[in-house]
Parts: C-alpha cells; sequence; structure tokens
C-alpha cells in the first residue's frame, strides 16, 4: 500500500479535501467520480504538476511528494495522450527510455516486446500527428511503460476513442498491465472502464473521498 | 548549479548588461526643467494613444477582409498586412515621403505614419483571437438570420479584452518609438525618447537622459499592468467567419497594401537616376555593402541564439516571465550605453546592441505563445524523468527552430534598416540604413530611397535565407 497524506488544496472556488488515501501498489485502482468532482485535480497534484504543501505520498519507504516531478518515478497517459507531434511513434516511446537513461540494447528489446503486445510494428515509422486515435493511445501507453514506472497514472485514457474500439482497448490495457505487473491509478468517469479494470475503486465528489 | 538557473543567470546579465553600464556611465539622475519634460510627455502621449486609435480603427475595416479569403489567400494576405511593421520604419517614412507632399511633419505626421504602419499588425493580431471566439457564435447566428450589425453589437464585449490587448500593444510600441518621431516629429512632436537622444548627443545632459528614461520606464510598466486576458490558444477552423467576412474588406486590405508599395515602386527608376548624379555615392554603396550585410547577418544570428539559449528549461525556469515582464531602456539610452565599445570593432558591438534591442519584441511576439503551446509536451517529457537539457534537445528546440529563424531573419532585416540606434552609438555612416537616413536628412530623399531599395532587396535575400535555415536545421 502506498498512503497519501494531507492532499488539501483550495482553488478559491473549489477544494480539495482528502486527508487520507491509500492506494494498493498492485493491480488497478480507478479514482471514479462525476465531471468537476476533482479527479483530475487529483491527478495533476499527484503527478508533482501542482504544488500541495503538505503533502505527502509515501511509495514503499519513499515520500515521493519530496521529489521533483522527474524523480517521482510515474508513468502517465493523459486524456489528450500528447505525444510529441515531430516525433514518430518509435521515437515518442524511445524518447522515455534516453529520459532514464536505459540502455540502447535494452530499450530495443524493450520497444520490440511493447510494439508486439500492443500491436504498434506497423506504425513505428509513422509521425504522431498521423496516427489514429487508437494507435496514439497504445504509442502514449508503450512510452510510458518504457519509463518503468512505479506506478502508472491513466487520466481518462480511453475517453478520446470511438465505442466501437474502446472495448478491445481496455481489455488491452487490462492485459498489459498485468504483464507488466504494473500498478496503476485509473482516472475515469465511465462506470465500463470499472467493470473492465479495477480491482479497487474509490469514489471522489466534490473534491472529497467516500 | 543546474542548466535551466545558470541560463536565467545569464539571462538577467545580458538583460541588466545596458543598466549596468549606464550606472558606470553616469553620475547621477537628474530631471530636465518640468515643462520641456511634460510637453515631451504630452507628446509621447499623444503618439501613443492616436497611433493605436488609427491603428485599431484601421484594423477593423481591414479584418473582414482576412475573414474573407480562404486559407491560402489569407497567409499571403496576413504576410502582407504584417509587411509594413515588420520592415524597418525606414521604408514606410520613405513610402510616405514619395506620395505625401507636401508630407505634414509634425505630431499629425508621427501619428499618421505610425497608424498605418501598425494597422496591418493590428488587423492580424486582432482577427486571430477574435476568429477563435466568433466562430461557433457566427455560425449560429447566421443561422437564425440574425443581422449582421445585431450580431456585432451582441459580440461586442466578448472582444474588448482582445481589442484593449492589442491597442496597448501598439500603445506600447509607439509611446516609445524613436526612428519615426526623429526624422519626421521636426520640432514640434519630440516625444521622450527623441527628447533623449537630443540630451545624450546635442547637450550632453546625460544625467537628465536616463531620469527621462526612467520616467518613460514608470510609465510603460504602469501600462503594462493593465490586465488582459490572454486569447484562446486553439485554432479556429479554417472556415470563414459568417456575418464578418466581406469582400469588402479584401478590397480594403488591397487598398493598404498599394497605399504602401505603389509610391515605392514607382520612384524606383528615378531613385536610381538619383543615386547616379550624387557623385562617388555608388562607390559608398559598394564599400558598405559587406559591413551592411554582416551587421544584419550578425544581429539575425546573435538573436537566434538568444532565442534558442533562453528557452531551454522552459516553463520551469522563470526566464520567460523575466523576459515578459522586463522593460528595456529606450533605444537612445541603449545606444548610450554602449558608445565607446564599439571603438575597436564597431560591427561586433552594433550589431550585438542590435540583437538586444530586438530580443525582446520578438520573443514576445512570436516565440512565447508558441513555449506555451509546448508546456503540456514538456509536463509529460518531464513526468518521464527527462532532464532540461534533454527537454529542450528533443522536445522544444525542434518546434521552435522554424519560428526562431524565421524571428531571426525579422530581426536581420530590422537591423539592415535601423537607423535611429546608429545615430546614437556612431560617428560614421556604418552601413546602408544610416547612408540612407543621412540623405534623406539632407533632403536628398529619392537617393535616400534608392538606398532603401538595395536594403530591401538585400534584407529579403536575408531573411529567405533564415527561413531556409528554419527548414533545413530542425
Amino acid at each position: 500500500m502506498s498512503v497519501v497524506k494531507n492532499l488539501i488544496r483550495d482553488y478559491g472556488n473549489f477544494k480539495l479535501e482528502i486527508p487520507h488515501w491509500e492506494i494498493a501498489d498492485q493491480g488497478i485502482t480507478a479514482l471514479w467520480g462525476p465531471s468537476g468532482s476533482g479527479k483530475t485535480s487529483v491527478f495533476r497534484v499527484l503527478l508533482g504538476l501542482e504544488p500541495c504543501p503538505g503533502l505527502t505520498w509515501d511509495f514503499k519507504g519513499v515520500d515521493l511528494a519530496r521529489l521533483a516531478l522527474e524523480k517521482r518515478g510515474l508513468g502517465v497517459v493523459f486524456q489528450s495522450y500528447e505525444l510529441f507531434p515531430h516525433m514518430n511513434a518509435r521515437q515518442n516511446i524511445l524518447f522515455a527510455a534516453e529520459a532514464k537513461k536505459i540502455e540502447k540494447a535494452e530499450a530495443r528489446s524493450t520497444l520490440s516486446r511493447l510494439g508486439e503486445k500492443l500491436g504498434l510494428q506497423s506504425c513505428f515509422d509513422t509521425k504522431a500527428q498521423l496516427l489514429s486515435g487508437g494507435e496514439r493511445q497504445r504509442v502514449a501507453l508503450a512510452r510510458a511503460l518504457m519509463s518503468r514506472p512505479r506506478l502508472l497514472l491513466l487520466d481518462e485514457p480511453f475517453s478520446a476513442l470511438d465505442e466501437n474500439l474502446r472495448a478491445g482497448a481496455r481489455e488491452l490495457v487490462r492485459d498489459v498491465l498485468e504483464e507488466e505487473n504494473i500498478p496503476a491509478i485509473l482516472i475515469t468517469h465511465d462506470e465500463r472502464d470499472l467493470e473492465v479494470l479495477a480491482q479497487r475503486i474509490q469514489k471522489i465528489q466534490n473534491g472529497r473521498l467516500i | 548549479m543546474t542548466i535551466s538557473r545558470g541560463i536565467f543567470l545569464l539571462a538577467v546579465l545580458t538583460l541588466a548588461l545596458p543598466y549596468l553600464l549606464l550606472a558606470r556611465q553616469i553620475g547621477g539622475i537628474g530631471l530636465p526643467e518640468t515643462d520641456e519634460l511634460l510637453w515631451a510627455l504630452k507628446n509621447s502621449l499623444y503618439q501613443g494613444v492616436l497611433s493605436s486609435l488609427i491603428a485599431l480603427i484601421a484594423a477593423f475595416t481591414l479584418m473582414p477582409g482576412l475573414w474573407w479569403a480562404g486559407p491560402r489567400l489569407k497567409g499571403v494576405l496576413s504576410w502582407a498586412l504584417l509587411l509594413p511593421s515588420l520592415l524597418p520604419p525606414l521604408f514606410v517614412l520613405l513610402s510616405f515621403l514619395a506620395w505625401v507632399d507636401p508630407f505634414p511633419v509634425g505630431l499629425i505626421g508621427v501619428v499618421f505614419v505610425q497608424g498605418f504602419m501598425n494597422a496591418g499588425l493590428a488587423a492580424v493580431l486582432l482577427s486571430r483571437s477574435i476568429e477563435d471566439k466568433l466562430q461557433g457564435l457566427s455560425e449560429m447566428a447566421a443561422v437564425m438570420g440574425a443581422p449582421r450589425f445585431l450580431f456585432l453589437r451582441r459580440s461586442f464585449r466578448l472582444i474588448v479584452w482582445d481589442l484593449a490587448a492589442v491597442g496597448i500593444a501598439i500603445f506600447a510600441f509607439c509611446f516609445a518609438s524613436f526612428s519615426i518621431p526623429l526624422v519626421i516629429g521636426g520640432g514640434r512632436a519630440t516625444n521622450l525618447e527623441v527628447l533623449i537622444y537630443e540630451k545624450v548627443r546635442i547637450s550632453t545632459q546625460m544625467g537628465e537622459a536616463l531620469g527621462i528614461g526612467l520616467v518613460q520606464l514608470a510609465i510603460m510598466a504602469l501600462v503594462l499592468l493593465i490586465p488582459s486576458r490572454p486569447a484562446r490558444l486553439e485554432a479556429a477552423r479554417a472556415e470563414r467567419l459568417h456575418l464578418v467576412a466581406s469582400r469588402w474588406g479584401l478590397g480594403a486590405a488591397a487598398v493598404y497594401v498599394m497605399i504602401f508599395w505603389l509610391p515605392l515602386l514607382k520612384t524606383l527608376p528615378e531613385s536610381f537616376r538619383a543615386i547616379g548624379q550624387i557623385e562617388g555615392l555608388w562607390s559608398q554603396i559598394g564599400e558598405l555593402a559587406l559591413p551592411s550585410v554582416a551587421l544584419a547577418l550578425g544581429a539575425g544570428l546573435l538573436c537566434l541564439l538568444f532565442l534558442l539559449v533562453f528557452s531551454i528549461g522552459y516553463p520551469q525556469n522563470p526566464i520567460v516571465r523575466l523576459v515578459r515582464g522586463w522593460l528595456a531602456p529606450s533605444t537612445a539610452l541603449l545606444g548610450f550605453a554602449f558608445i565607446g565599445w564599439g571603438d575597436a570593432s564597431p560591427l561586433i558591438t552594433y550589431a550585438s546592441v542590435l540583437a538586444l534591442l530586438f530580443f525582446l519584441p520578438v520573443f514576445r511576439l512570436g516565440l512565447d505563445r508558441r513555449l506555451e503551446s509546448l508546456e503540456p509536451q514538456i509536463q509529460i517529457a518531464r513526468t518521464l524523468g527527462a532532464n532540461d537539457f534533454l527537454i529542450w534537445h528533443r522536445v522544444v528546440r525542434p518546434q521552435i527552430w522554424g519560428i526562431a529563424c524565421v524571428l531571426a531573419g525579422v530581426v536581420s532585416l530590422w537591423a539592415f534598416g535601423e537607423f535611429a540606434l546608429g545615430r546614437v552609438m556612431l560617428s560614421q555612416n556604418l552601413n546602408w540604413a544610416l547612408l540612407s537616413e543621412s540623405l534623406m536628412s539632407s533632403y536628398r530623399i529619392e537617393a535616400g530611397l534608392g538606398v532603401g531599395f538595395l536594403i530591401l532587396i538585400s534584407g529579403s535575400l536575408l531573411f529567405t535565407f533564415f527561413w531556409r535555415l528554419g527548414h533545413v536545421g530542425r
């Protein structure tokens, strides 16, 4: 279990108030709530994109909240995926290896493994701007996994996909995370995501866990 | 020390250098007599307010044309409208002097020229921010059958802040304008900037010059403190803006472009004949060719270096806030700060000061929003564990290289035609711009125009070089 304490932040017209939250360090934990409940704010604070004085996050004896964003060792897939548009799929994924200073041979072998699992080999050389929605999502996931994160954060990762692609994408993400054995927090408002992916569900409303 | 902290320190030192030099050179700060100061202040305010008003009013006649044009024509038209503000002020001056005869020297002339010069810029800036806001609304209003005037009246409140932001930017340009009031202001339109120049160059009252410079800076700081809401960054769909697009606007834009170019082109043969009639002028032009190109190229390359280096570490690096909020000293004071530095190598010194002068405006106009739009990518790169340099090298640089090169090209074009700074710093005609200004000051307008054409041709070639560099060096 990792323990988050004092996740309290006042936005003026909205307040996040999570004094204590235990997050499983295995499987997928879903943070589920309606629009405007504070899911994305929690996500941004945990990532370190927004300051939150007083926050502590004990992850296997390390207080992640005291580490700089780039040292937290978290993986992330944003709702809009945020691929680097000037790079192709392969370069996007390998950027994570370069950032983490992973050896080239090892990075190439991980790339090949992830490419096979996620069905990306055929689009490795395609510029990010030209990838389809489903391909973008899988490249973003592969990039996050390439960095060997201690925890993966997924912010509504299926919301930009067509309904007919979502079911397959959910199962793929579930299977890959299981195989890679990486714990994840899934931010979602979609109940189908919970049914297919979540081992644990934490509901959030008006900035509070309920 | 991290890379970004080092870069921040370097930026502070670079931007503060003129102030440090001024502090070393000037014993104390003084102010001129109150009447003289208030008179120049009044002229500066009139020039700033009236020029921005003219530019905004003219922009409203040009914008419907931009919205009427299809995507390709719109790109060409935007560049054509931007040219009077992108080209050195020398060209606008030459164009006006060629077709307005007798030219109304003084406040009216200054306001007229500055308003015209910035109208195209105002139209392009405003059309982009308004387009984002009104696209959906205009379509809905058109479907509902709302009359054009009703739509404009009802949507005006939505665009007030955009109007204010562009108006303030143009006010700031014109309030502290130097070259245009210097040449066509005469004795009747001396603004604060020209007064500083007179104190430095004519009466050598350096303390008073610095005092006026600080007054001007304080007013600029107050004006720039007026809050403006930033426009949304998403691009609107490339469709015509219903109800506000108009083919008449296209006509107005064509007239605007012709007002600028026709007089220049009409006098072209006469201008070159006039050069031949002045003995020794062609050989002087030949001698100054290499220094002119070297200066402009040097200023452009230095500016490119500043733009690239200062984008390292964005957005954690407070450098962007520094550059956004920094107020450079007046052109005349900047020139004065570096007087004496260029005795040994005037070209290098002058090119560096030109880069310092133009770096801030091009960063704010061209790079700031681009860097802002990269912020989500930078954040994701940081979550992946990338350090500042890797983010800059792999994510930021490839995506700003093209625009940074275009901006460096604009700076080289400006540097090619800049003469006001040179008048303060140098005692000789070091390049074609100074030669052209000397000819104009001695009422040899046609010959000045001819040299101006050489600047335009060479400056365009240099701009093309930077533009091509932006395509090959990614």
